[in-house]
């Protein structure tokens, strides 16, 4: 055996192809092989004892096989075939993980941040208003549905605002500056009372007394002094433009719970109250953004305030379930 | 060492796997007034049938189902072209092929 050199090896390979080949075209009954075909088949199993002895061999094992039942030999073949998927069963490994990586990546992604905010120090509920009076007697309120955690160390205090809208009432101290950060920025003040409504693209911020320095995320972005009455956009990469805000209306939403505004934008209005409303509130702020709202509205009864709304402008609120409101305009 | 050992158990479990799969088509099938084959004759079957296997085991999946098609089943081979959704110049490689693959098996059998 081992004395087969490597060309009587690939020789009888040769032979054993060849002989396939021969069967496979001679047994072809749709084209059945020309006599010169035949002749040439004849003289290639002639023209070695090897030769003849494959195709013998071959026809015998064929042969053989016609002999065996037939459906109980397809059905002995054809688990061998399942069997294959065993032995590649890395296959069946990579496509389950790629599976589970469709699933389980947008949990993943959406999972830290609701830890995040369930291991809130502070939160409150959709509709909930909260007071807090931290360590260094300042006073935190926390609107509806916001979050925060809460950071003091001896050289600064910090406030992680990870959700919603704050206003706090800073008690002085020089050497430790007190800090509101969110994802967009930072908000650095000594004594002095603001308020941070942290949105999706942007947090803003409403300075009520003394003043507070407004940067964004970015490396080597602008810092802003601000001054009652004015407030800003910060978003992530840039600071907005300062604009002025009445001090009196904010107060009185943060002591009154009362929505003071004055021609704001309809759709600007209901994303405001669909953060006091336990349900969700769906609604197109395209056409909406036409209209110009001025009004007092109720933040804690926010259906009322919605039908409020509904009195003055053209908008039909309907709710199918307490969970779900929808608010599309009528043409009157 | 461990692939020969792991080559073994595939072999054994595929050869378990067939003699069931084969006795239990045999057994549905029986019914059919066909001569019941001798033990001798079933394990002929089977251990021919192990051997077929193993040597299309290496094979591509469509090479395996040409040959049971046209060996088993004895489908035409434009038949085969027609049901793989090949060309029937493949068919006939696939055909080649398994022959090829058939041969070695028995051949290393033989020694």
């Amino acid at each position: 055996m081992s004395t087969n050199s490597s060309v009587e090896r690939t020789d009888s390979e040769n032979i054993s192809t060849q002989a396939a080949e021969w069967l496979v075209l001679m047994s072809d009954e749709e084209n059945p092989p020309s006599a010169t075909q035949k002749q040439a088949f004849f003289d290639w199993k002639n023209r070695d004892p090897r030769h003849a002895d494959a195709v013998d061999k071959l026809n015998a094992m064929l042969g053989s096989i016609q002999q065996f039942p037939r459906s109980a030999s397809k059905a002995a073949l054809s688990v061998s075939v399942n069997d294959r998927h065993h032995q590649h069963s890395w296959q069946t490994l990579a496509k389950t993980f790629v599976l589970l990586m469709v699933v389980f990546l947008p949990i993943l992604t959406w999972l830290p941040n609701s830890i995040t905010l369930m291991m809130a120090d502070k939160k409150t509920d959709v509709g909930q208003w909260q007071s807090f009076t931290l360590a260094d007697n300042s006073i935190i309120t926390l609107s509806s549905d916001s979050a925060i955690n809460v950071d003091f160390n001896n050289t600064q205090r910090t406030i992680h605002l990870l959700k919603g809208e704050i206003r706090v009432k800073v008690s002085k101290n020089p050497q430790r500056p007190f800090v509101v950060r969110t994802e967009h920025g930072r908000l650095t003040a000594l004594g002095t009372e603001f308020s941070v409504d942290k949105r999706d693209d942007y947090s803003l911020l409403k300075v009520i007394e003394s003043s507070v320095a407004a940067t964004c995320q970015r490396q080597g972005c602008d810092v802003k002094p601000l001054h009652p009455g004015q407030q800003i956009r910060v978003y992530e990469e840039h600071l907005g433009k300062v604009t002025d805000f009445s001090v009196s209306d904010a107060s009185l939403m943060w002591d009154k719970h009362q929505l003071m505004v004055d021609g704001m934008p309809l759709g600007d209005v209901l994303a405001i109250l669909s953060r006091f409303h336990k349900g969700y509130i769906y609604f197109d702020d395209q056409p909406l953004d036409n209209y110009h709202v001025s009004a007092v509205l109720p933040l804690d009864k926010p259906l009322e305030a919605l039908a409020l709304l509904a009195d003055s402008f053209p908008i039909k609120v309907s709710t199918l379930t307490p969970w779900w409101t929808t608010i599309t305009t009528t043409s009157k | 060492m461990l692939t020969i050992a792991k080559r073994l158990l595939i072999d054994k479990r595929r050869r378990s796997l067939l003699e069931q799969a084969y006795l239990e088509e045999l057994k549905v099938s029986l019914d059919d007034a066909e001569p019941i084959p001798s033990a001798e004759d079933v394990y002929v079957a089977i251990n021919a049938l192990d051997n077929i296997s193993q040597a299309l085991d290496k094979l591509p999946i469509h090479v395996r189902q040409a040959f049971i098609l046209r060996h088993i089943d004895g489908l035409t081979q434009s038949a085969i072209a027609k049901k793989l959704g090949v060309s029937t110049s493949m068919v006939q490689k696939y055909l080649i092929q398994s022959l090829v693959a058939c041969q070695q098996v028995f051949e290393t059998e033989s020694y």
